[in-house]
């Protein structure tokens, strides 16, 4: 028990003063000469023990009555657990939980995100009648409102905060404390946010933002920020997940890449990793031996995939206390048959095919015996430019390779430009023959280049060869040489080339891209740059564009993705390219600095070639924007459908490996103001790979995955630096005890805490790890004036009973 | 003082105009030559002569023995046996204790108990019968030789009035005093609060019994010493020596009325045993209620 009014106690003093009345009071003594003393004294010596205790028992409870008397005016209180920085009387406050992925870790019983919940459910215990809450749930894309406004009905909201879902979401606060402070616009009393997160270095990320959002509404809003359980504990991470550029097609091996990320800070040994495709049991499962601590190791898996179609990939390692990174899916698109046209230049005509432009491409497009090249998945065609004056046949092709074409017509070079945008894939291998003019300058053809050509030129003296780069391939054509097994393109090399002058994103409508073929934050590399003469040349383009049509610059992009990527394009900055990449609208267009025979180099005769070929391929078709099916979680996945499903039924599962789950029905399908028919699924809160069927079909339509941000793997805390510069923000300062107490939230220590807590509240902001103090609840005055009350009347009965005067 | 003094208001006429056709009945039958009201155990006519006294201010000079006079020049009275039948002692107590006067009442006890006597007196020599006053405390302070003539009257309440109650008391010497010198069968009327003594009162009832007389004992009592209806915080100033006490009278009433009610049970038990009369005399309560009630209790106890 506690008193709100605890000075009053100093009257507690009073308690002594029936006794200093009835010592220093003069009562109105009657002297009565009496006769029959004798008696008196015999009745006052029978009742002397009696009389002794009546007076005591008298005593007592007058000095009890006073005592409650106080008592009452001190406004005692049951003491219950909760904030103690929460304002007394009627109040204001809006409530955020970070519901990012990293507050599912768990130290062996609740998780953060229940331990947040059930804080919030005590402060919403703590408010008073008259006061008022709202709910927010912050987390990226934006934060979700569980009370927008401010409610007086607390049963609604503890019901709202008990039907929370936790998800895997990023780290994001600063939106919903905006929207938590903006919905306390309008309220008169104390207004205090009080924040839940786990402390986790991804939610401070835009502590600058959350800075200046204390900073504006300081003096009028407090905010209270409580920092959820330790630092976390070993954490393994699936942190990637990629196929490895090759093109994927049913029943063709597809090599599969994990990456395996170490937060913890012990190394890990001997981690088992396993695969599995569209929710079926594990297909392949490696070991990843050894990671060391802050390491992120790549793991080689293989898949094999019957159909097909879209199809998920989930790599899974053994659990541990943060769920949502132990395993990651990808989704990807498995072709069921790639046609490709290859225009030779000059040589269209030559009767020996060895002697074509495209005799190696063909070939390499085709590495299969003669016999089984009709059932090879891969169909090629060769052709002569004549064969790009036909819109129609040209959109039978799902890749076009230009080798050594000098120049094309005016209507084949519209058509050319047609086709691209209309999503086809453009791979060109300028040659000796090649026009300059015409490939840096033609309105219909130059647009679609990501790079100029300058006149040929030998390879430098003394070598007079140029080689490839032979480490650090950051393109996805190109990544798989990084890995040692997979040997490099240093054995490759050009006595000539065109060297290439990259574009800028916009200038020609052309946008340099680096997609990645898996996941949206894949490293981005030059697609190939030569090494010689220190070059690295054509960190191409770093980009990889939340869509083509976006418009988002390599650098725009490369700058979201964070400080790493900004560094290895700094190190590729002036490498000179050896091939560049770009999306032209919906499709891709892939630029060489040299044909693809042996007249300036051995590119088309080494090992490397075939894979390359491939890969530059796979990668140039895949036009369909694999974000759009690799969703973060909490975005919403939409897919075209045809108009022929408008009204169906969508129902989603997803594909956790846990027997008996049922799709849940996710809404119609819908006509949008575009006029096309699309699928929507919003419920993406959790990472995993996610089926979606339309109306009784039994096959899913489609199937995509959801992933979490890889920052949230890492649940190091925030730096004592950010959190005090929120609080410099309050005008105030954390006092060393609560940076101890935040810092190593040691429950012991929450007395302290939380005094120091409250002292930094008063002048606006406090940071401190979460403490369940002791904090006054129910008042329990009612109760003291009826016992007063009953005190005072049973004093009144016993007095009278006893024949004392009052 | 003064209230003591005043001889009028000693005769109560309302309480001698309802007693006064009473009459004063001996219970017991006693030697006497009157016819009338009581008769007579002996047969014949006798006064003897029984001895001189000397001459006090107050007897009848017609009792003067003139030839002893005449011989010795000393004034003697000559003093006989029976000279009258029925004679009535009237003993009242004039300790301190009776001086207490309470709330309820306008009068001491002793003043109320000197009414009681004079009207008794009165109605005593009213019916021809003597009667003989003694005033005591711790000794008999006041003896009034006993007179069967109603002209007396006035001397009797004149020194009655002339009492003053300010000393201790030993009722039992008083009691022993009286059992020596009346030595004739007569009525013993004792007034007293009986507040001391108690013992000297019991032994002074067998000496009275053992002498033939008959007692009636007039309990006198304030009301507020009956119902003890004190409050608040009073000082007690004890009388006749008695500790000074203060206290808180309501919290010892019912143990004080207990004490109350267990002496005049054991006075009232003394007299039943000796077939003598008790009457609580309630200060509070209208002399002619007392004295009447007493007089028709003892008419219907006589016939």
């Amino acid at each position: 028990m506690t008193f709100l009014n605890p000075y009053i106690l100093a009257l507690l003093a009073t308690v002594a003063a029936p006794v200093l009345i009835h010592l220093f009071s003069k009562p109105q003594l009657r002297r009565i000469r009496w006769a029959a003393t004798r008696f008196l004294a015999a009745s006052l010596e029978k009742n002397r023990r009696r009389l002794r205790v009546e007076d005591l028992l008298l005593l007592f409870m007058r000095a009890a009555l006073v005592v409650l008397l106080v008592l009452i005016f001190a406004r005692p209180a049951l003491l219950t657990t909760g904030d103690a920085a929460l304002s007394s009387g009627e109040t204001a406050a809006a409530i955020v939980i970070d519901n990012s992925a990293s507050m599912g870790q768990s130290d062996g019983g609740e998780t953060r995100f229940a331990e947040a919940r059930a804080a919030a459910r005590t402060i919403i215990g703590q408010l008073s009648r008259s006061s008022s809450c709202s709910l927010w749930l912050a987390a990226a894309p934006r934060p979700t409102p569980l009370a927008a406004k401010p409610s007086q009905d607390f049963a609604l909201l503890r019901r709202l905060l008990d039907n929370a879902a936790p998800g895997d979401f990023a780290s994001d606060l600063r939106p919903a404390l905006e929207a938590a402070a903006d919905s306390l616009a309008t309220a008169t009393a104390n207004k205090e946010v009080f924040v839940f997160t786990d402390g986790q270095s991804a939610a401070w990320r835009q502590s600058g933002d959350i800075r200046k959002l204390v900073e504006k509404h300081r003096g009028k809003i407090r905010f209270h920020f409580r920092t959820i359980g330790k630092e976390g504990a070993d954490n393994l991470a699936v942190t990637g997940l990629k196929t490895s550029g090759s093109l994927a097609a049913p029943g063709q091996k597809i090599r599969v890449t994990a990456e395996i990320t170490n937060h913890g800070k012990t190394a890990a040994t001997k981690i088992p990793v396993k695969l599995f495709v569209d929710g079926e049991p594990a297909q392949d499962e490696a070991v990843c031996e050894n990671v060391a601590p802050g390491e992120t190791k790549a793991v080689v898996l293989f898949a094999s995939i019957r159909a097909a179609g879209r199809h998920t990939l989930r790599a899974e390692i053994p659990p541990d206390r943060l769920p949502a990174d132990n395993s990651r899916a990808a989704a990807i698109r498995v072709a069921s048959k790639l046609t490709t046209l290859v225009v030779d230049g000059a040589t269209a005509n030559a009767a020996n095919t060895a002697e074509r432009d495209g005799f190696f491409l063909r070939n390499a497009l085709l590495p299969v015996a003669p016999g089984a090249a009709k059932n090879y998945f891969l169909q090629t065609t060769a052709a002569g430019v004549a064969a790009l004056e036909d819109p129609a046949a040209l959109r039978r092709y799902h890749a076009v390779f230009l080798c050594d074409v000098p120049a094309l017509s005016r209507a084949a070079a519209q058509n050319l430009a047609a086709y691209v945008a209309a999503g086809g894939a453009l791979l060109v291998f300028p040659g000796p023959t090649a026009n300059l003019a015409f490939y840096n300058t033609d309105p219909d053809f130059a647009p679609l280049l990501p790079a100029t050509l300058a006149p040929a030129r030998d390879a430098p003296e003394p070598q007079k060869f140029l080689t490839l780069q032979t480490r650090n391939y950051a393109h996805p054509v190109t990544e798989l040489w990084n890995e040692p097994g997979a040997g490099n393109l240093g054995t490759v090399r050009f006595s000539r080339y065109y060297p290439l002058t990259l574009k800028t994103a916009g200038t020609t409508g052309t946008t340099t891209v680096a997609a990645a073929t898996t996941t949206a934050a894949v490293r981005h590399a030059a697609v190939l740059t030569y090494a010689n003469n220190e070059i690295a040349a054509a960190a191409t383009e770093a980009a990889a564009s939340a869509s083509a049509a976006s418009g988002k610059t390599a650098a725009a992009v490369t700058a979201a993705t964070g400080a790493a990527n900004a560094k290895d394009a700094g190190e590729a900055a002036g490498a000179e390219a050896a091939g560049t990449a770009a999306a032209v609208r919906r499709g891709r267009v892939l630029l060489f600095g040299a044909p693809a025979t042996t007249a300036w180099g051995n590119l088309p005769v080494t090992t490397a070639f075939v894979p390359l070929v491939a890969r530059s391929l796979a990668y140039a078709c895949d036009t369909d924007d694999p974000r759009r099916f690799n969703l973060a979680a909490g975005q919403t996945f939409a897919a075209e459908v045809p108009a022929e499903y408008a009204g169906r039924d969508i129902s989603v599962l997803r594909l956790s490996g846990v027997a008996g789950d049922a799709p849940k029905t996710a809404g119609r399908v819908e006509r949008d103001l575009d006029g096309l028919y699309r699928l929507r699924v919003k419920d993406t809160a959790l990472a995993g790979a996610y089926a979606v069927w339309l109306g009784n079909a039994k096959t899913p339509w489609t199937r995509f995955a959801v992933q979490s941000d890889p920052a949230e793997s890492d649940l190091k805390m925030s730096p004592p630096s950010e959190t005090d510069l929120i609080l410099k923000a309050a005008d105030t300062s954390l006092s060393p005890d609560t940076r101890t107490a935040s810092a190593s939230a040691d429950a012991g220590a929450n007395g302290a805490n939380v005094a120091n807590t409250n002292n930094a509240g008063a002048n606006g902001a406090d940071v401190s790890s979460l403490s369940r103090a002791s904090v006054p609840g129910t008042e329990l005055w009612f109760w003291f004036v009826l016992a007063a009350l009953l005190l005072a009347l049973t004093e009144t009965a016993f007095a009278h009973a006893s024949s004392r005067p009052r | 003082m003064s209230e003591a003094r005043q001889t009028d208001n000693l005769l109560d006429p309302d309480a001698l105009s309802r007693a006064e056709h009473l009459g004063i009945l001996a219970r017991t039958v006693v030697e006497g030559y009157r016819v009338g009201n009581h008769r007579s155990p002996f047969r014949g006519f006798a006064i003897e002569f029984a001895q001189h006294r000397e001459y006090t201010p107050g007897d009848d000079p017609r009792h003067l023995d003139w030839k002893v006079l005449a011989r010795t020049d000393h004034y003697y009275i000559k003093q006989y046996e029976q000279d009258t039948n029925l004679v009535v002692h009237l003993l009242l107590d004039s300790s301190e204790s009776m001086s207490y006067r309470g709330t309820a009442t306008t009068h001491t006890k002793f003043h109320y108990a000197k009414a009681l006597a004079a009207c008794l007196a009165y109605l005593v020599l009213l019916q021809r019968d003597a009667t003989a006053v003694n005033i005591f405390d711790t000794d008999t302070r006041e003896h009034i030789p006993r007179t069967d003539n109603l002209g007396k009257i006035h001397h009797i309440m004149s020194r009655l009035a002339a009492a003053d109650a300010n000393r201790r008391t030993q009722i039992g010497s008083a009691m022993a005093d009286l059992a020596k010198t009346a030595t004739a069968k007569g009525i013993v009327m004792l007034f007293s609060d009986i507040f001391d003594d108690e013992e000297g009162f019991h032994q002074g009832l067998r000496q009275l019994r053992f002498q033939g007389h008959e007692v009636v004992v007039f309990h006198i009592l304030d009301r507020d010493e009956i119902e003890f209806p004190l409050t608040g915080r009073v000082e007690f100033i004890g009388m006749e020596g008695n500790p000074t006490l203060t206290l808180n009278p309501a919290a010892i009433r019912k143990a004080y009325l207990a004490e109350m009610q267990a002496l005049r049970s054991r006075v009232k038990l003394a007299c039943d045993q000796a077939k003598f009369h008790y009457i609580l005399a309630d200060t509070a309560v209208p002399l002619a209620e007392t004295l009447g009630a007493y007089l028709v209790a003892r008419k219907q106890r006589g016939k």
